[in-house]
């Protein structure tokens, strides 16, 4: 059965280089085709999501359709990016889910009463991964209506 | 639906400190963009246009079970709940 796959931006901040590496390769092991673009930390993410900082003033930051968020990052944590972007109108919008090594209730808990989309541990085999992400493709990007691209920073005044 | 609707019953959830991280997913007719649009501001967790054919919603219902049965981690106290009432 085909179905139509949003053909959204997807934004990953993860700050392990080669856990990146790894998503890359899973991601186009998954026959993943969206755009994939990854940010090293929570600070950079709003920046991206805010064209603020390196991001200020570029069109180089499409409005991600969906994020994938690690926990653990320097500068500023996965808890305080999705609290931040949960709390800010322009962007509450946006679906999010956490994709991080941990595993513990009260991350998972939290994160939920935070307002996450959802939370997915990392599996630790790349066969696992693929999996994941194939599940996560069709679940989000097949089967999953999402929100218009309705507040790209680009159209704001 | 009729006395309460999913919109209404959603914002009580999600605001309810108690209930807010108990997952919700949208199933309905609707594929209009307000109501997709409106049903994220308010917290969903997803939300799903209901397929037109059995074996579209065949597919749906499987993709659900998986993603959140064996790809997504539950709070502890939704998984409590969920063995109490003996499901």
């Amino acid at each position: 059965m085909t179905m139509n796959v949003h053909p959204i931006t997807i934004v990953m901040a993860e700050d392990d280089p080669e856990d990146r590496m790894l998503v890359k390769d899973a991601w186009d092991e998954s026959m993943l085709n969206n755009d994939l673009r990854f940010v090293g930390d929570g600070e950079e993410l709003m920046d991206y999501l805010r064209r603020t900082g390196k991001y200020a003033g570029t069109a180089a930051s499409p409005r991600p359709g969906l994020i994938l968020l690690d926990l653990n990052m320097p500068k500023k944590d996965g808890r305080a990016a999705l609290e931040e972007i949960k709390r800010d109108p322009e962007l509450h919008d946006i679906p999010i889910v956490i994709l991080t090594s941990s595993a513990a209730e009260e991350d998972i808990l939290r994160s939920y009463n935070l307002g996450v989309n959802s939370y997915i541990t990392k599996p630790v085999t790349f066969d696992k991964l693929v999996e994941v992400l194939k599940t996560l493709k069709k679940y989000w990007l097949e089967i999953v209506e999402l929100p218009e691209n309705h507040g790209d920073p680009g159209n704001r005044s | 639906m009729p006395k309460k609707d999913g919109r209404t019953a959603l914002n009580e959830i999600k605001k309810d400190p108690e209930l807010q991280g108990i997952p919700v997913v949208i199933l309905t007719s609707s594929k209009a963009d307000e109501d997709v649009l409106k049903a994220y501001d308010l917290g969903v967790n997803a939300y799903i246009a209901k397929p037109v054919t059995f074996d579209r919603l065949v597919d749906v219902v499987e993709t659900l079970d998986k993603y959140w049965f064996e790809i997504v981690e539950l709070p502890e106290k939704v998984k409590q709940r969920h063995s109490e009432e003996g499901g």
